[in-house]
């Protein structure tokens, strides 16, 4: 077999989400029409015009000892139980070659909330009251670095930071890395944790968030709600997983990422780039765009921003646009940011799983020709799933899974 | 049984946050590494001193020679 284009399957997952902690919670919160985005209550949201938000509950995050807790970041944590939680799913106790094993992480905020009472005391008291762990918690990184410990990975790792398709990258290049014999085994995804003052008030300050609600491909679409957590997924080289039994859950069959100016994303520009970048990925994958079973949606949830990604499937779906059913998590779970994409080839996993997919709770007046799955779960068995991701940076991303 | 020589109250003191922190290890003395016995890495170690102190930060470049309990409970002496 060719080591330079070795097929990528996914093995395991792992997940710390708002409202969900397992793939059942996860699909019961999807087909249940509910939003696990609440008020939040964490900090005074006087002043902030977006008021709610996705939190991960506490008790999700006790596994975890005080003594490693502590040196962490939320979305550091967040990404050590998800990662845990993925590896056991997948049938691993350990890591079998360490060397050949990595992490790849999406993220595009980092941890504030250690890092915000050590800034406080630091203005308020002198750098006394400085934590010794902010320096290796605060930074996009520290998932990576965290996981890899904890894991004892050797492989090569990376932390990928292009703002709402960060983990669509991840994944792709960790996979990139199988199939091109640079690893067998990784470890792929994405960790946020946005609900902390100084963070939220970036997102805030961005426009991106909604005061109302999340409703994307709307008329009344006017931003997202955000959400903290993490998924993790294993991937393994397909020829390695079938020797050792593995559970294969589907394969990575389709990549490619892609680059816009950053005020170009979202317009017309952005929908041609998108339109690429999901061709690309489906020649990768030898699928005809009409063969797909689902699209899973960026769903940025503005007006501008749907419209382009209405106009980039219409351009690369043509005369299938309206047979091809497309939803997406987002507004279920809130918009995990950096880690958004996982969650997205989660939630696909899911509906290749359960031979239906989930709904999207929005009034799709503005969907175009889109086939939006709303309301209620549709059964149909789906085999084939191009997933959409796009950053404010530019990026923009296509993934293709196939059921094997 | 332990030589951990907590007659000594600053060692006592620490032994105590060593607790408070669930670092736990059988026999602790003088020679125990605190890297390879007890896990404490640099800034777990600059925690640890500035909880004993209340808050005050060593000086990081002293604190890399110290690598055993004993050295540490010199250490947070010379601090006093």
């Amino acid at each position: 077999m060719n080591s330079r284009n070795r097929p990528v399957v996914v093995v395991g997952t792992g997940l710390v989400l708002p409202g969900a902690h397992t793939e059942d919670q996860l699909w019961s919160l999807l087909t249940s029409g509910d939003t696990a985005t609440a008020p939040v209550d964490r900090f005074p949201t006087d002043g902030y015009t977006a008021r709610h938000a996705g939190v991960v509950a506490e008790a999700e995050l006790s596994c975890l000892p005080r003594r490693l807790r502590k040196q962490m970041d939320r979305f550091a944590q967040l990404s050590i139980v998800a990662a845990r939680q993925a590896l056991e799913n997948a049938g691993f106790a350990d890591v079998p070659e360490p060397e050949r094993a990595g992490v790849y992480v999406g993220n595009m905020f980092g941890g504030w909330q250690i890092t915000e009472p050590s800034l406080r005391d630091l203005c308020q008291h002198g750098y006394g009251g400085v934590s010794p762990y902010v320096a290796t918690s605060w930074f996009p990184t520290a998932p990576q670095g965290q996981i890899s410990i904890d894991r004892g990975l050797k492989g090569f790792s990376k932390t990928v930071a292009t703002d709402t398709a960060s983990a669509a990258v991840a994944v792709g290049y960790a996979a990139r890395a199988i199939a091109e014999g640079r690893a067998d085994l990784m470890l792929a995804g994405g960790a946020e944790a946005p609900v902390t003052p100084y963070t939220y008030t970036f997102c805030q300050t961005s426009g991106r968030m909604t005061p109302g609600e999340y409703l994307p491909f709307s008329t009344q679409a006017d931003g997202f709600r955000v959400a903290e957590g993490a998924v993790i997924l294993v991937l393994e080289a397909e020829e390695v997983a079938r020797a050792r039994g593995a559970r294969i859950l589907a394969r990575i069959a389709g990549f490619a990422t892609g680059h816009v100016r950053s005020g170009q994303v979202f317009d017309e520009q952005g929908a041609r780039a998108l339109a690429r970048v999901g061709r690309l990925a489906l020649v990768e994958a030898g699928v005809a765009p009409a063969e797909l079973d689902y699209v899973g949606l960026d769903a940025q949830g503005t007006l501008v921003a749907d419209r382009a990604e209405a106009a980039a499937l219409a351009e690369l779906l043509g005369g299938a646009t309206d047979r091809v059913p497309c939803t997406s998590a987002k507004p279920a779970t809130g918009h995990l940011l950096g880690a958004a994409a996982a969650v997205d080839v989660l939630v696909a996993l899911l509906a290749m799983r359960h031979d239906a997919i989930a709904p999207m709770q929005t009034p799709a007046d503005a969907a175009g020709a889109l086939d939006l799955v709303c309301d209620v779960p549709r059964s149909r068995p789906v085999s084939t799933a191009l997933l959409n991701a796009r950053g404010a940076d530019g990026t923009t991303a296509a993934l293709v899974l196939q059921a094997t | 049984m332990s030589t951990f020589p907590a007659a000594q109250p600053i060692a006592s003191h620490l032994y105590q946050v060593l607790k408070d922190f669930e670092i736990e290890y059988d026999g602790l003395s003088s020679a125990t590494l605190l890297r390879d016995d007890l896990d404490i890495d640099s800034a777990e170690l600059v925690e640890i001193v500035a909880t004993v102190y209340g808050g005050r930060i060593p000086d990081g470049k002293a604190l890399k020679y110290v690598t055993t309990i004993g050295e540490l409970i010199a250490f947070l002496d010379g601090l006093q």
